[in-house]
């Protein structure tokens, strides 16, 4: 034969054969409605075909017996349930025993978990945070309890499931002034970590006692890590210390608190001294991010630069402060936009650094950590010789375009940026998306809109999703919009104007994220309402998102932080 | 051996039915096995691959698609999907092409698996998957041929557990 033909010959056999198959397949299965079922089959094998749907009791019996290859070997049942999600894995529990194993394996449940927060789900965890650290049990049962959850929440008409929960924040409790409306704050099990003005607070969500630390000095700048899978809270401090002749020496400090769930007041709390890691020379601290599960953190640093114009930062990066491996980073900042808009975050899978800086446009760097361990070493060994830096493994400037048609942007968060848009909300590694407020109209009728842009490791994508607030409820104070924003969702306070009432009415909104490459995604359809009564939202002074709870937390004037379930 | 002889190459292939197969060197790579296979063998001997889990009228089927498919690229490594949610989504060819009955999709996959076609195996596992979803139980059972094995007592046990999640 010639092997040219092979192809030809091949569909020309399999011509009839095809035929069949599309004459004969699938008819029982009601999602596939394209297909007419024929009244008729006429193949020779016909019965052995159609076996699924049409076949009698008795027939089936005889295939039962006569063949074996209609069941598929146990891997690759795996692989099929890979696919699924989880109502149809709840089904397939119920298949059989065999099928419970099958549905039941940690395989398909950490599948289902990465299929779950791609498409930018909030998984609801309760008190255990560290996701890849669950019991199969709890991984299931957060999954579980987490689609349910959505699936109301993604109806019609939601209930609420839980009533609101109320904690009066003591008085210890100084977070009467927020640092800025993007103040950065960290939720974790039962401990949130916020950073004001003069001090960081660290708060137990279940009865509001609180730890302070007062950012006295400007070399004593702590910067709190909870991680509740220990209970504990890590306290990162770059001291100074007078240590010998050679003159000062900075060190970054490492210290641990274990907060024992009957404290009342743990303002006392006696630190343990985990690590002190040396810094190159004497530095002042003006950033830093944990990955805590990892004992990894970076600090980033100003760097005394040749020219005036240009800022030096330089990131020195802990990937272990066990064993004290450390790697060192430096770049320019160039423009005469601070490193306040430098941030740094770990990856959630352990695998990243992001850094990006806002000058003219975002700038983005992506440092890979096995990179970073290859040109690691200890701390303490630096020589005198620069920084020897390492360059990152993506990079990449931005300029967001807000696509509104308007000339009236507003330019008031700061004189030093001409882009209209105000700042970086946040950020996430695991559904890698950054998400950018505008504000537009006049002075005093500001409107705001959110864009969500996607992330990959060269930089982002493009926007796919914008969503217009209109008008919001201000912070008091600082003139930004009362709106707080998790991967998957953002929530504000909307000012509502309408015939029938005289002035504006507040409403406490919360809106869904797109899931990644999702397109055709209606922002107005996913804005849901949550009940909250008028007093709170008139007094309210900070709204956060706690999507590991399905929480939106509101700070009233009256220090009273009141937890409203979303879903 | 240069690439341009590996493109005329021909290798025979024998199903476990006896029929021999004559194609092309790169439509027969596309299975892994096979490639191991022909490594082994080396480029010398003229000599037809034994496939014996395979039956001619899946080889048939598979090697359609291998034809389709001589030109794909490698499938990458593992750690550049890493951050790709899975889909159900077939691409339009390939939804076409596994437009089978159920006995030649499972046919199809056992040989994919057996072959080592990654790609295949991925199409086929997302047929059945789609075919899953929606169905009650008892229609799984029917799908894959499975007898009911729980005691009434284990199966008000189960439902039990899952009520909570299940009701909307």
């Amino acid at each position: 034969m010639n092997p040219q033909d092979f192809p030809m010959r091949l569909q020309k056999k399999l011509g009839h054969f095809v035929r069949r198959i599309l004459n004969s397949s699938l008819r029982d299965n009601h999602q596939d409605t394209s297909m007419e079922a024929p009244a008729t089959s006429s193949s020779s094998k016909g019965v052995r075909f159609k076996w699924f749907s049409t076949a009698t009791r008795r027939k089936r019996a005889t295939i039962e017996s006569s063949t074996e290859s209609f069941t598929l070997p146990f891997d690759i049942l795996v692989e099929v349930a890979k696919h699924l999600d989880i109502p149809d894995l709840l089904s397939l529990c119920k298949v059989s025993r065999s099928f419970i194993s099958l549905a039941n394996s940690q395989a398909v449940w950490d599948e289902a978990l990465r299929n779950y927060v791609l498409s930018c789900r909030p998984l609801v965890v309760g008190d255990s945070p560290v996701l890849f650290k669950l019991s199969l049990q709890d991984l299931r049962t957060a999954l579980l309890r987490s689609h349910r959850l959505f699936t109301n929440w993604e109806s019609k008409s939601p209930t609420q499931v839980a009533s609101p929960t109320l904690v009066t924040l003591k008085q210890s409790c100084d977070v009467g002034y927020w640092e800025s409306a993007f103040m950065p704050y960290v939720l974790s099990g039962n401990y949130m970590t916020v950073s004001c003005r003069d001090s960081v607070v660290c708060i137990r969500l279940p009865n509001g006692s609180c730890i302070t630390f007062r950012k006295s000095s400007r070399v004593a700048n702590p910067f709190l890590f909870p991680h509740s899978e220990s209970s504990s809270l890590y306290v990162v401090t770059a001291d100074r210390q007078l240590a010998n002749e050679a003159g000062p020496k900075s060190y970054i400090t490492i210290k641990r608190i274990l907060l024992p769930p009957a404290r009342h007041d743990a303002g006392d709390a006696e630190l343990e001294n985990i690590q002190e890691i040396p810094l190159p020379a004497v530095r002042r601290v003006e950033k830093a991010c944990a990955d805590t599960a990892r004992r990894r953190i970076c600090v980033l640093c100003p760097h005394p630069s040749r020219s005036p114009n240009v800022i030096m930062i330089m990131l020195i990066v802990v990937l272990d402060w066990n064993d004290k491996t450390c790697a060192l980073v430096d770049f320019e900042v160039v423009n005469r936009g601070t490193f306040v808009g430098i941030s740094t975050h770990f990856t959630d899978d352990g695998k990243g650094l992001i850094v990006t800086s806002r000058s003219q446009a975002l700038h983005w760097q992506y440092f890979d950590i096995a990179d970073l361990y290859s040109r690691a070493f200890a701390a303490g060994s630096y020589s005198n010789s620069p920084v020897n830096s390492i360059p990152p493994t993506h990079s990449g400037s931005y300029i967001f375009q807000p696509n509104i048609y308007s000339d009236n942007f507003s330019l008031m968060w700061s004189q030093l940026i001409d882009q209209p848009w105000r700042g970086c909300l946040g950020m996430t590694s695991l559904a890698s998306s950054v998400y950018v407020l505008f504000s537009y109209g006049s002075a005093n009728t500001l409107k705001y809109r959110v864009v969500q842009y996607y992330i990959t490791k060269d930089g982002p994508l493009g926007s796919h999703f914008s969503a217009d607030l209109q008008t919001c409820a201000i912070v008091p104070g600082l003139g930004f919009p009362m709106l707080a924003v998790s991967f998957s969702h953002f929530c504000w306070i909307a000012e509502v104007f309408g015939p029938e009432f005289w002035g504006a009415r507040l409403e406490l909104r919360i809106a869904r994220f797109p899931p990644p490459h999702e397109r055709q995604w209606r922002a107005q359809d996913h804005v849901r309402k949550v009940d909250v009564p008028k007093a709170v939202l008139e007094h309210a002074q900070r709204i956060f998102l706690a999507p590991s709870k399905a929480s939106i937390l509101i700070l009233t004037s009256d220090r009273k932080l009141r937890t409203f379930r979303y879903a | 051996m240069s690439t341009t002889e590996d493109k005329t190459r021909k290798v025979k292939l024998v199903t476990s039915d006896n029929e021999e197969f004559e194609v092309d060197w790169e439509v027969a790579t596309r299975s892994v096995l096979i490639k191991h296979m022909l490594e082994d063998i080396g480029e010398s001997e003229e000599q037809a691959i034994p496939l014996p889990n395979v039956t001619a009228n899946v080889l048939k089927k598979v090697l359609e698609w291998c034809e389709h498919h001589r030109k794909d690229p490698e499938p990458a490594p593992e750690s550049s999907d890493d951050n790709r949610k899975r889909t159900l989504e077939i691409g339009d060819w390939d939804a076409k092409f596994i437009q089978v009955d159920q006995e030649m999709l499972f046919e199809i996959i056992l040989a994919a698996n057996y072959l080592d076609i990654k790609a295949l195996l991925d199409v086929g596992c997302k047929t059945v998957a789609n075919m899953i979803k929606g169905k009650q139980p008892e229609e799984i059972r029917k799908m894959f041929n499975i007898v009911n094995d729980f005691t009434p007592e284990e199966e008000a046990q189960i439902k039990k557990e899952n009520e909570w999640a299940e009701d909307r």
